[in-house]
Parts: structure tokens; C-alpha cells; sequence
């Protein structure tokens, strides 16, 4: 059985930069309620995570699938828009220099380098933010929208086996 | 855990004495995992890939390719247990959630701080093996050393750091004591009177304030004994004390002075200026949270089920102080009588450096762009450097994508005009 790891990535205290643990906090609700009959064929750990970096090799380590739920700041997008990013799109974003850590490909790199068993199918799931400084544990009210929509997606593909990606 | 020590002041409570130490293990164990996450992902891929070597490879990827596989697999263990220490006991490996007014929320068991004994071990062999290859990666280097030693990035400022009562380095708890840029004692006062010594300076063009000395008074953006900008960083903590409290970090503290040819006057060593040296400073003090966490795994008493006292009233106002990770850290609560915040203010670890780091980037600029000649290579990386020491973070965009830190260099003339920008979008 294919072993896949949902992690809601985001500080909760910071109104939109949260909305990846709201997903998975709704998520998890959703799964619980559909546990025995939802025909997943995958087996599914939901976490919420508050910092990334090198800790996410630690998080990331012995799963086949990973799906990583946080807010983004495009500035691209209208608020509540709902991406998806393959693991190959998040190349050029390689940064240290603003991080209180490394960023997600380099920690990924950095796990494999050492032998440590990384996720082979990666999806970065990101949400346009509006609001990420203002301190509030509730979303706005355009980023909140996108959330039963995201939670919606992720069940579908989970249940019919499939990487969670494409536009919502 | 400034914050709650400042609810020790707003609740008018002692830590109980066990309570104290649990917290003090806690925060030990998070300084390591602070400064190896600085040294090696940070900062240090600086020296050990090389100033001039591109961004892509000047990061931890970088570091493990000259260092070898083993360095990656020990950062990862070493961050990997210390989290497992502060989740054991704060409840969560980030923003733990245990401590109380008065204390701690639980005890620490006989097995627990057997495990905890042995981390802190590993933690000590981690911290020699760090020094050891900052010896042999960087100090055995001419070049590196040279930069090092530099005058690229030397400012003569004073320096601010807590000190126990023996006057050595402690990142929970003490007096904070300030020295003038020839390492004389310039103050010492308790964390409580940080008003009567600090001001902070607001500029209409940036919403970071600039703290400074009130007694010397804020003349700009200029080192020197007469301008009141400080810094509060690991060299900071070095050059303000007198020793270490552990034995083997004493060793280094000794070498680390002496190799920047520092003399003793009235049994402390002058200063270091050269800003560089901070990255050396953050793994001697790695070294002795490392060492301080054994002696705290070790005390009868890190077991005790005393952990905590009951408050009994509300005082209404606590200001709390500890050494972050990148310098002194102060939060300050004003309550109502239901202990409801009302006021605070904090002053935050980089916030303290803020006028330093403008300093060095100012004189980066100035080494780098001299008589009409402008040393485009390596230009971005030698100034980001200047603030990388400092604060590796300071935007602190974590979790936004596309994670870029836009960097503009405009090089004017002497008129002004915009001659040529440097970027990296």
C-alpha cells in the first residue's frame, strides 16, 4: 500500500499564512467521518507543521507521497486562488538567504544526498494569501472560501488514486 | 520563554528551582539547534563554499559536497534530537507550549533525563566536531582567514550581553551588562531597568526601530565610544564577559581571542570587532549550551516535582528577558487586574543589531566601491553577508512562494545618479 503524507504547512496565528493547517485540520475532519467507507487506496497521515526546512526531512522520510498545503504571495493571483506545484516547478525557487531555514527542494535534495528515503511524488498545494501579517487564527474571508474546495479536491484524487494536482 | 518569564513579573512568582533548570534544559536544547541550523544552512556555506562561489551551491548542499555525507547526517541528528527534547518537554518541537508563570507545567522523568543525558552528550561531541572543522575549513585557510580578520566588516561599537554573577556567558538569566568599544565595563543593570538605559530610534523609512544607549545618546549611523549604537550578538555576549561556564567552551573563548591578538585588561579580554567573527562566536557558544545541558541533565534535581509555584496574585506588569539565538531578547507586559494585556513592547534580538547592520553594509559598500572602481564580482553575496552574520532571516518570508529575497544594488555617482543596478530578483 502506497504510504502518502498530507502536511498543513503555516504559522496559526498569522490570518492567512494558517489556511494550510485549516485544510488539513477540515481534511482530517472529512477523512474521519468517511473512515471504513471511502475506498482510499492509499494510506494517509495528515499533520499540521509550523516551520519547514530541514525538519521536513525528518516528516517527509519512508513516504511514497507527499502533499504539502500552505499559503502563497504571488501577488499573481486573486486571493484564494488554489495552485498546484510539482516538485520540478519549485526548482528555481532555491534560497537560503531569507530563510529562517532551507527551502523545500534544497531539503529534499538534501535528504536524498544522504540516503534518507524522500517522497517520490511530490505536490505543493498553495493558496494566494491576502493577509499573512496581521496577527488572527481566522482566514479572510476570500482565502476561507477556498478551503471546503481544496479538502474537496484532495478526497477526490485521493480516492481515485490519483497525484493530487491540476486547477481548481 | 522571554514571554514567560515576563508572566513570572505580571504574576508576581518565583520560578520554583527545578522549574527554572527544566526551562533552562529546554532552551539549551533549542540554542543548539538555532545556532547549528545558522552555522551550517545559513551562514557558514560563506566560508566553507566560498564567498565568490555562486548561490546555487553556496547552501547546505554546498557544505555536504565539500565536507562530505557524514556533516549532513549529524546536522539532521543533531536538530532531529533536540527537537525531540524540547517536544519531550515543552509539548510541541516548535513553539512549546509548557511553560507557566511560576514554572514549568511537568516534571522530568528518571528515564527522561537519561535520554536527555545522552543528547546532550552527542550534543558536546557535535560541537567539538563543528569547532574542529571551522578550524580546519576556515582558520587554515589564508584567504578565508583573511576575510575573517578584515577590515570589510570591523566596526567599534559597544557591546550589550547577560552575564551571571560571576560575569560569564548565560542565555536564561542575569544582569546585563554593556562594555564600551575598548572593553571597559560601561553598565550593568537588571533587565527590568531596560528603559532607564535603552531608547529606540524611529526613522520614517523603515518600521524597524533602532535601539541605542540613552547615556551616550543616538549620533547616527557611526561606530566609535561616542555613539550610542550597540551590538548584542554571540560576538557580542563573548566580548562583554569575562569567561564561559563550561570548561571546554572556556578553551575555545581563550584561542578565539588570542587568534585576533586581544589583550587582557582587568582579567578580561578587549573586544573583538571584525563582524565575521560571529559565525566562530555562535559555535563557542553552541559548544557550552551543549556542555550546560549535560550539567543541567545531570543535577539531582532537573527531576524534582517541584516545578512549579501557584501564583497567588496579579502585579500587573512583567518584563521578561533572555539571549536569543542572534542577541538580547526583551518583552515587556502591562496587564489590567484580570492579568488582560493592555501594553507590551518587545525588543527584539535583531532589532538591537539593526543600526550595525545597516553600518556594515554601509562599509561593505565602501570597500567594495572605491576611486571610480566597482568590484562587481561577488558585490550581492559580500554585502547580504554583511547583514547574514547578524540575522540570516531578517525578512523572515518563510511560507511564500516563489521564496525569492529580491537584492537591488544601485551604484550612483558622486551626484547621485544611478550609474549601473546590480540584482538578483
Amino acid at each position: 500500500m502506497k504510504k502518502t503524507i498530507i502536511i498543513g504547512l503555516g504559522n496559526p496565528i498569522l490570518t492567512d499564512d494558517s489556511v494550510g493547517i485549516k485544510v488539513v485540520r477540515l481534511l482530517k475532519d472529512r477523512l474521519s467521518s468517511l473512515n471504513g467507507s471511502n475506498g482510499l487506496n492509499c494510506s494517509v497521515d495528515v499533520i499540521e507543521l509550523y516551520a519547514g526546512g530541514i525538519r521536513l526531512i525528518d516528516v517527509l522520510a519512508g513516504y511514497d507521497r507527499a502533499l504539502i498545503v500552505d499559503a502563497m504571495v504571488t501577488g499573481d493571483h486573486d486571493y484564494g486562488t488554489v495552485r498546484f506545484f510539482a516538485e520540478s516547478e519549485l526548482r528555481n525557487t532555491r534560497n537560503t538567504i531569507s530563510m529562517h531555514d532551507i527551502d523545500l527542494p534544497t531539503a529534499l535534495e538534501m535528504g536524498r544526498m544522504l540516503g534518507i528515503k524522500m517522497p517520490w511524488d511530490i505536490t505543493v498545494l498553495g493558496i494566494e494569501a491576502k493577509d499573512v501579517e496581521t496577527f488572527s487564527e481566522d482566514l479572510t474571508a476570500e482565502v476561507a472560501k477556498a478551503v471546503p474546495a481544496a479538502v474537496a479536491k484532495i478526497i477526490n484524487d485521493l480516492s481515485n488514486n490519483l497525484p493530487v494536482r491540476g486547477q481548481l | 520563554m522571554a514571554s514567560v518569564k515576563a508572566l513570572d513579573g505580571v504574576f508576581g512568582v518565583k520560578p520554583t528551582s527545578a522549574g527554572a533548570k527544566i526551562r533552562e534544559l529546554v532552551y539549551m536544547a533549542f540554542f543548539i539547534t538555532d545556532h547549528a541550523t545558522h552555522f551550517y544552512a545559513l551562514g557558514g556555506p560563506d566560508f566553507i563554499v566560498g564567498p565568490d562561489a555562486p548561490p546555487s551551491e553556496r547552501n547546505i548542499l554546498g557544505v555536504i559536497r565539500k565536507v562530505g555525507l557524514d556533516i549532513g547526517k549529524q546536522v539532521i541528528n543533531c536538530r532531529s534530537r533536540n527537537h525531540h527534547v524540547i517536544k519531550m518537554l515543552g509539548g510541541r518541537g516548535i513553539h512549546p507550549a509548557a511553560g507557566q508563570p511560576g514554572g514549568w507545567s511537568k516534571p522530568v522523568s528518571e528515564e527522561e533525563r537519561r535520554e536527555i543525558e545522552q543528547i546532550a552528550k552527542d550534543n558536546v561531541e557535535f560541537s567539538l566536531f563543528s569547532l574542529k572543522a571551522f578550524n580546519d575549513i576556515v582558520l587554515k585557510n589564508p584567504d578565508y582567514l583573511n576575510l575573517v580578520t578584515s577590515d570589510i566588516y570591523l566596526h567599534k561599537t559597544y557591546y550589550m550581553g547577560t552575564v551571571d554573577d560571576k560575569n560569564r556567558v548565560n542565555f536564561y538569566d542575569g544582569m546585563i551588562r554593556v562594555v564600551d568599544p575598548e572593553g571597559k565595563e560601561f553598565l550593568k543593570y537588571h533587565p527590568s531597568e531596560y528603559t532607564t538605559h535603552i531608547a529606540e530610534r524611529v526613522e520614517p523609512w523603515t518600521y524597524l526601530k533602532y535601539p541605542y544607549l540613552k547615556k551616550v545618546g543616538w549620533k547616527g549611523f557611526v561606530d566609535g565610544i561616542d555613539s550610542g549604537v550597540y551590538c548584542a550578538t554571540p560576538l557580542a555576549r563573548l566580548n562583554v564577559s569575562d569567561s564561559m561556564a563550561t570548561p571546554k567552551a572556556q578553551e575555545h573563548f581563550e584561542r578565539f581571542f588570542e587568534t585576533f591578538g586581544c589583550k587582557k585588561i582587568n582579567g578580561r579580554y578587549q573586544p573583538v570587532h571584525h563582524r565575521l567573527a560571529t559565525h566562530w562566536a555562535r559555535l563557542i557558544e553552541m559548544l557550552y549550551a551543549s556542555e550546560h545541558m549535560l550539567e543541567l541533565a545531570t543535577d539531582p534535581e532537573i527531576t524534582s516535582p517541584e516545578v512549579r509555584t501557584i501564583p497567588e496574585k496579579i502585579h500587573g506588569e512583567g518584563i521578561g528577558c533572555v539571549e536569543a539565538p542572534r542577541g538580547t531578547l526583551t518583552h515587556h507586559y502591562i496587564t489590567d487586574e484580570k492579568a488582560v494585556i493592555k501594553k507590551v513592547n518587545l525588543v527584539v534580538a535583531t532589532t538591537n543589531n539593526y543600526a550595525c547592520m545597516s553600518m556594515s553594509i554601509k562599509r561593505a559598500a565602501e570597500k567594495l566601491i572605491q576611486k571610480g572602481k566597482i568590484i562587481e564580482e561577488g558585490i550581492l553575496n559580500r554585502i547580504e553577508m554583511a547583514f547574514r552574520l547578524y540575522d540570516p532571516c531578517l525578512s523572515c518570508a518563510t511560507h511564500s512562494l516563489p521564496g525569492k529575497m529580491p537584492m537591488i544594488v544601485n551604484i550612483r555617482g558622486s551626484n547621485g545618479e544611478v550609474l549601473k543596478t546590480l540584482r538578483r530578483d
